[in-house]
């Protein structure tokens, strides 16, 4: 079965990783043949690489020092004009990644900051001062920085 | 190389100023050079150069790179699919139009200059380098008008980015209203509109290796080698 066939009846299929879905062809269970979607399993996400070295080169740039003042509220992707046009690109989920040090995840968001077409309008919206702009144009820099994920 | 609409000699001799400019010219790429590497990241966007100037499918390179160039940056396709905010948007093309222009046609004022000797006021090269002044100054309108007009963008806007989009205006500004005055017989306020041309232009040159200009000119050129990249790979 390919990946992309593989739990194919899952609501909001995704945002759950190919690697964690487990549909076996043949399943029987006390006599029961249970194949198909209905032996599905979706193991829990478990976050093993935590790397804050991203946050540190994000915070030690002059526009990207005020990222850890980030409490989420999403002010900044709901205004965001390029979000409305692509969903994908979510500053909001890029500063939580970045801070919380998800590098699986910032490993596979890290094109989308380059989205950002710098209007400025999360850095007005922003209750904290995080200046998001800023932290998007830091973040740019940090993903390409030769001790960076690239 | 910034050719003078207005004759210049009472001040500056006209090849006196393209040194000057072409001068500072080199040192701002230095600048810039150093300041991406400051950064900590390999790509600057010298490496276009290397990525482009390779034997390997030269010419193809070439087509794939100015095809990009042009859709993606000059025709703000990237721009267009990516930002739903046209103000903005267009406020950006204007002045990058505009300024391009400006340097294309300012050189080729220069050359004609020199070769022909003195254009007059109504040559088309001229009026070119006049329209692109205003386009530099319609542009830099737009994108001042868009901070200033909204309390909330006015109040977050970085101080680099005020100085950057005023010193835009500037050189449109007196640009424009030198040749308009010296149309208009106005010498010695064209003459004066000349001078504050001159000198933003150079504050330019020396100041945008450290502004925002910088960041946009990375990105710039990373995407776009990106994209050569993905299409020679097709």
């Amino acid at each position: 079965m390919s990946d992309e066939e593989k739990g194919k009846h899952i609501v909001e299929r995704k945002y759950v990783d190919d690697s964690r879905i487990i549909e076996p062809e043949k399943l029987e269970i006390g006599g029961i043949d249970v194949s198909g979607h209905w032996g599905t399993l979706v193991l829990p996400r478990t976050i093993e690489d935590f790397d804050n070295s991203m946050l540190k080169k994000v915070k030690s740039m002059p526009r990207g020092k005020n990222i850890e003042k980030c409490w989420q509220c999403g002010n900044c992707t709901a205004i965001c004009p390029v979000a409305h046009a692509h969903p994908e690109f979510n500053p909001r989920y890029l500063i939580h990644i970045v801070k919380m040090g998800y590098s699986a995840e910032v490993e596979k968001l890290k094109d989308t900051v380059y989205f950002c077409s710098g209007c400025g309008l999360c850095s007005s919206v922003c209750p904290k001062g995080v200046d998001p702009q800023g932290v998007m144009i830091a973040m740019s820099i940090a993903f390409k920085s030769k001790k960076g994920y690239r | 190389m910034m050719y003078a609409i207005v004759d210049p000699s009472i001040f500056l001799s006209l090849n006196s100023i393209a040194i000057l400019i072409l001068a500072l010219t080199i040192f701002s790429v230095i600048l810039l050079f150093m300041r991406i590497r400051s950064w900590g990241v390999e790509f600057t966007p010298f490496s276009i150069l290397t990525s482009t100037f390779t034997k390997d499918r030269f010419s193809k390179r070439v087509r794939i790179l100015l095809n990009v160039s042009l859709r993606d940056i000059f025709f703000l396709r990237r721009a267009g699919a990516w930002c739903e905010e046209n103000f903005h948007m267009y406020g950006r093309g204007v002045l990058m139009w505009g300024f391009t222009g400006l340097l294309i046609f300012s050189v080729i004022g220069y050359l004609f200059n020199t070769i022909f000797g003195h254009l007059s006021f109504f040559n088309p090269v001229n009026l070119l380098i006049a329209l692109s002044q205003l386009l530099v100054f319609s542009g830099a309108t737009m994108l001042l008008f868009r901070r200033l007009s909204r309390k909330n963008i006015r109040n977050s806007t970085d101080i680099h980015t005020w100085l950057l989009q005023l010193t835009f205006l500037l050189i449109g500004l007196s640009g424009f209203l030198s040749y308009i005055l010296s149309l208009t017989g106005y010498m010695n306020f064209s003459y004066g509109f000349y001078i504050m041309y001159i000198s933003s232009f150079v504050f330019f040159l020396v100041y945008y290796p450290f502004s925002e200009l910088a960041f946009l000119v990375w990105k710039g050129s990373l995407l776009t080698t990106e994209s050569l990249h993905e299409e020679l790979a097709k």
